[in-house]
């Protein structure tokens, strides 16, 4: 039953993609109705995680597939919150692809309900897993801001004031995302003393998490008493979520650690 | 940002400087970059070198400065002074811990006790006695797993994932088969009058037997997880293999401290230690060809409740930079010349 609903969703989510490079030709349908078919997507993308915790009798964040398709719907959920407070549809386009090129990868993915290796099972893993995937959902979004600035900040008219914009919002999306990274990486090392008796043990993902976490601290500083911004700021912003994707995906297969489930 | 109103010598200016803080900030980016991506066994002559200890001290010293100086020139932001401090407490905790924690392994076999151990600064006296009183192992049945199946006569190969529990009829698509899930052997073995038993709950042997239905009939069939190559069963043209790696429940000690005055029994699990007179001491490992054997981890270490405090702190931090920027954004900006951001 998840299997097919997850089917859905991606559909709906194609269908999103569609209407969204259909765009605004004579009038704003399309995006309105790609951002509606959005919505009705992450409805049944949470229903995919919420029966996916039902029959596992456990939360859904301990492999791969797992934590693919919340990445996504963290994705998704962020765009739908700042996108309601802010009206951020220029970003549908972008955030719509990089959904359905995850859950796409997801869908790949031995979908087998696996039971919890004992280091897993402890009350932090769900602050700890959603946490991150809250923060990686809107540095993902700082991410696509970062590479849409560098395309357009080149062109004159209309793409200066978009620059400007899509600079403004990823370092909203940085400031958003910052303090739920601080949260995940101290609820990890809290949770590895829980488990194995050591708060910091220099694991890879460990190790990774906290360049990420240095990274866009750097962001921040520099943004602020630095006035790094536009340009710079895009380039640095592109590389912390590099550094995100290493920890959340390079770690697992390139180096070997106390983290290897997932 | 920093020493906006200190004044010091030069090298103290340097060191205390928004310039030095970023330089530092790179170096620590970098070598811990490295040292993740260097096979395990470089990885303790970086991290536990005398100059990355230099690094952290040195950037401690920097953020010591920084956020005294910001302490002085912008009081009220408590949330960024609150978070710059933090790190400092972090830090200072990890060094508690790096001088003053003791950690070392010790390993029991049921009935033995141990009233020492061996920590990485030398052997430590334990001023009791820790005795094992039972070690448990525990695994996980297949709760969900694939079935692979090949067809001679038509070619068919395919794969269900089956939950056994369900006690459900699957269909092979293309064929007139069927099958169901019938019971699991975690250890199968055969008696002497060839009837199939299980021999323990440990997975060394893993089997299902499969009711098949098909045109010819019905028949049992055993199919073994770590023999894929063996088919028993009368009807050879339809082949099964049952896909399923055993994965461990659950590791247990029971132990007994002995003290002069009293006995006190505690389980340890993983993510769940058991504590004794300051020392705590963790479910690190087990050895599955030494099944009575346990490996604990005994920990005594100050810095970690500094550590902890110091992650609240961050958080908390945090948090208030946060609320503090919605009220001034609402507020009005701050006066020009002083950086309080």
């Amino acid at each position: 039953m998840p299997v097919n609903l997850l089917s859905v969703t991606l559909i709906a989510y194609l269908f999103a993609v569609l209407f969204f490079f259909i765009g605004p030709s004579r009038n704003k349908f399309p995006i309105w109705f790609a951002n509606a078919l959005l919505k009705v997507g992450f409805i049944l993308h949470t229903l995919v995680v919420l029966l996916r915790w039902y029959a596992a009798k456990r939360p859904p964040f301990a492999n791969m597939y797992e934590a693919l398709i919340l990445l996504a719907w963290s994705i998704i959920l962020i765009y739908i919150i700042y996108d309601i407070i802010y009206g951020i549809r220029f970003l549908g386009k972008a955030v719509s692809v990089l959904a359905l090129v995850i859950l796409n990868i997801a869908a790949l993915l031995d979908s087998t309900i696996g039971p919890l290796v004992p280091a897993l099972q402890s009350k932090w893993i769900t602050i700890h897993v959603v946490s991150y995937f809250i923060g990686y959902g809107a540095m993902s979004l700082s991410f696509i801001c970062g590479i849409y600035y560098l395309s357009v900040s080149r062109k004159k008219g209309r793409g200066v004031e978009l620059a400007l914009s899509l600079d403004n919002l990823g370092y909203y999306f940085i400031y958003f995302a910052f303090p739920f990274l601080t949260l995940g990486m101290t609820t990890g090392s809290i949770w590895a003393n829980v488990a194995w008796g050591t708060y910091w043990n220099w694991d890879p993902k460990e190790t990774c998490s906290l360049i990420t976490w240095l990274v866009y601290g750097l962001y921040l500083h520099l943004r602020i008493f630095k006035g790094w911004k536009e340009e710079r700021a895009a380039w640095l912003s592109i590389i912390g979520y590099l550094a995100v994707l290493f920890t959340f995906v390079g770690v697992n297969f390139i180096l070997p650690g106390l983290h290897s489930y997932s | 940002m920093c020493l906006a109103k200190v004044k010091e010598d030069k090298i103290f200016k340097f060191i205390g400087s928004v310039k030095a803080a970023f330089v530092l900030f790179l170096l620590i980016i970098l070598v811990s970059l490295i040292g993740a991506i260097v096979p395990e066994e470089y990885r303790a002559a970086i991290y536990y070198s005398w100059w990355f200890f230099l690094l952290l001290v040195l950037f401690g010293i920097n953020l010591l400065f920084c956020s005294l100086a910001r302490l002085v020139s912008c009081p009220k932001k408590w949330g960024s002074n609150i978070t710059h401090l933090s790190v400092l407490v972090i830090l200072a905790g990890s060094l508690i811990s790096f001088f003053w924690g003791v950690r070392g392994p010790i390993e029991l076999e049921e009935g033995q006790t141990a009233d020492s151990f061996v920590s990485q600064r030398g052997p430590v006296a334990l001023n009791f006695r820790v005795l094992l009183e039972d070690f448990n192992l525990e695994w996980y049945g297949p709760q969900q797993f694939k079935i692979k199946f090949y067809a001679q006569d038509k070619n068919i190969r395919g794969q269900y994932q089956v939950v056994p529990e369900k006690e459900k009829e699957y269909r092979i698509k293309g064929t007139d088969y069927s099958f169901s899930v019938l019971r699991y052997y975690p250890d199968f073995a055969m008696d002497e009058e060839k009837k199939a038993i299980n021999k323990s709950l440990v997975p060394n042997n893993p089997a299902i037997l499969l009711a098949i239905n098909s045109p010819k009939g019905r028949e049992e069939r055993w199919v073994f997880a770590k023999h894929p190559e063996v088919h028993f069963g009368k009807d050879q043209n339809i082949k099964f293999l049952f896909d399923w790696e055993p994965m461990i429940k659950e590791f247990r000690s029971t132990v007994k401290f002995i003290d002069t005055d009293k006995q006190i029994v505690k389980t340890i699990k993983v993510n769940s230690p058991a504590e004794y007179k300051g020392y705590t001491f963790y479910q690190l490992g087990y050895d599955e060809k030494k099944p009575n054997w346990t490996t604990l981890e005994v920990v005594k270490d100050p810095g970690v409740t500094v550590v902890f405090i110091g992650f609240i702190l961050l958080n908390l931090g945090i948090i208030l930079v946060y609320l503090q920027k919605i009220k001034t954004t609402r507020k009005k900006k701050t006066p020009e010349g002083v950086r309080c951001q």
